[in-house]
């Protein structure tokens, strides 16, 4: 044994190349679905119908991306038995690309209500009251990607907490509505849309935080789902 | 994770400690400060180690890491090296191993070995399991002793295959056969202990697969020690893995963990291929 090799890289720099490129591959996908929430938020301020087609289009490439990072996961647990770190790696990437293609249908869905609302020649403009709601949970997508691409588990904990803003935001986009619908009942069918674009909004936060969750097991190998951030922030001190 | 470039001899020089839980209360074996030295070369530091009655334990490490020869202190059997010299209390429940009035024929015979080639006596397959039996006096009778070759080979899940050529040579049989004997050589004599110096490395995935098998029935009765060099082994056999390293005992934690999420860096580089 030469004691002066050093601790770093696999012994199989093939393996290392295949986890790099795991690795950016994830992060291109998140590329993707960051463009087609981008365009969602687009087809909400604007009613643009291209933009629509936009997201669309991005959710097949996103779907595609999926399986193909799934597929090299798959084959790097056969071909190479990875433990430890690499282990905690190969889980929480195929965790987490279910959790991007998910935010992608979420988008989509969003996209879908807005055309729902243009085919019908319903106001596309009560959508824009979801753009505040929409902006922050884009920036809670591009925060968890930056916190998946460095690795921060603190940047992870301080996204959980962006969550909750989000959803008390949420829960107040929700009040608004039910009293709209009160006040005007036959609008029920075009803020229930709304409502459920609402919804899909903010369950992309959620999916964030599941990525979120999947940094602090890659990284400290613990499982903080269903904990309080607190108590998630105690135990990364 | 851990991808800083440190040499290895600097974090071994800073690990000073064992991590994890190398200790127990529910202890077969104990180890305190065990030093083992070829010569003027010191193979082990200061290993402190417990084996849990009735339990796996594996010992992993690169080659040269003295996980054999510390296998090799746990039933003398350094003792027929020279220039090998163990230092340190080494206790079987609370006897030491290395008092000057134990008996070690009576040692071995309470901590049995199964080494790495299969070394069935050029004898048939009978007289292979009797062997021992025989020569500690177990049984009075050839009733008693056909019986104890016959238990010892259902439980080795070997009865079956050699039933109707017990007479037969031993050294006929296939690698994992060979090996299975092996074992049943060693469990005939009723050890307390069973140590394994990488028992598969030999054998084809399926010998492998039946040996493991055969080594989980066994810790249901046994305190089985097994140094592999096949890490997927240990995990899949053992509720306890040791990670051995320059002569230290790195890391001592349940196998689950040291698997998914070993303490020591080191224990992370080897098991995740980064050194070897």
């Amino acid at each position: 044994m030469n004691e002066e090799v050093m601790v770093g890289g696999h012994i199989s720099r093939q393996f290392d190349l295949e986890l790099d490129e795991i690795r950016s591959r994830v992060l291109k996908m998140g590329g993707l679905v960051e463009a087609q929430l981008d365009k969602t938020l687009e087809a909400l301020r604007d009613g643009d119908s291209e933009a629509i087609i936009d997201v669309e289009q991005l959710d097949r490439k996103v779907n595609a991306m999926e399986m193909q990072i799934d597929e090299e996961c798959t084959q790097i647990l056969a071909k190479r038995q990875p433990a430890a770190g690499d282990l905690r790696m190969i889980i929480a990437t195929t965790k987490s690309v279910r959790d991007l293609e998910r935010i992608g249908d979420e988008a989509e869905r969003v996209a879908n209500m807005v055309q729902h609302a243009l085919d019908n020649d319903a106001s596309v403009k009560a959508f824009k009251g979801l753009l505040s709601l929409g902006e922050h949970v884009k920036e809670l997508l591009h925060e968890t990607l930056n916190t998946y691409a460095r690795m921060q588990t603190r940047s992870a904990v301080l996204n959980m907490r962006k969550d909750q803003a989000i959803d008390e935001e949420y829960a107040r986009v929700v009040v608004r509505l039910v009293n709209y619908m009160k006040k005007d009942p036959d609008n029920i069918s075009d803020a229930l849309d709304i409502m459920w674009a609402a919804r899909s909004l903010e369950r992309i936060g959620d999916h964030c935080i599941n990525i979120c969750e999947n940094v602090i097991y890659l990284v400290e190998g613990q499982d903080v789902r269903h904990k309080a951030i607190d108590k998630i922030s105690e135990q990364l001190a | 994770m851990n991808t800083a470039q440190q040499p290895m001899a600097e974090i071994v020089k800073e690990t000073y400690q064992t991590v994890g839980l190398p200790l127990l209360d529910d202890y077969k074996m104990r180890v305190r400060d065990a030093n083992v030295f070829y010569g003027d070369k010191q193979a082990i530091f200061d290993v402190n180690l417990d084996i849990g009655k009735n339990q796996v334990i594996s010992m992993i490490g690169p080659s040269g890491c003295g996980k054999s020869t510390f296998l090799r202190c746990l039933n003398r059997m350094n003792d027929t090296i020279d220039i090998c010299r163990v230092e340190g209390d080494l206790l079987i429940e609370d006897q030491d191993m290395y008092d000057k009035k134990i008996d070690v024929v009576e040692l071995r015979a309470r901590v049995g070995m199964v080494f790495q080639k299969p070394n069935p006596f050029p004898k048939s397959i009978y007289e292979n399991v009797a062997y021992g039996a025989r020569i500690h006096g177990l049984t009075d009778n050839k009733v008693q002793l056909d019986e104890l070759v016959e238990t010892s080979l259902i439980r080795c899940g070997l009865w079956k295959e050699v039933k109707d050529r017990l007479d037969e040579p031993a050294t006929g049989l296939s690698g994992g056969q060979q090996q299975r004997l092996c074992i049943a050589r060693a469990i005939a004599i009723n050890p307390e202990v069973i140590l394994m110096d990488e028992p598969c490395s030999a054998l084809d995935p399926i010998a492998t697969a039946t040996v493991e098998e055969l080594i989980h029935e066994l810790s249901e009765n046994f305190t089985i020690c097994i140094v592999t060099h096949s890490m997927q082994q240990a995990a899949r056999v053992s509720q306890r893995t040791a990670y051995f390293h320059l002569g230290k005992l790195i890391e001592v934690n349940d196998t689950s963990q040291v698997f998914t999420n070993p303490e020591h860096q080191l224990t992370e580089a080897y098991i995740t291929g980064r050194i070897g």
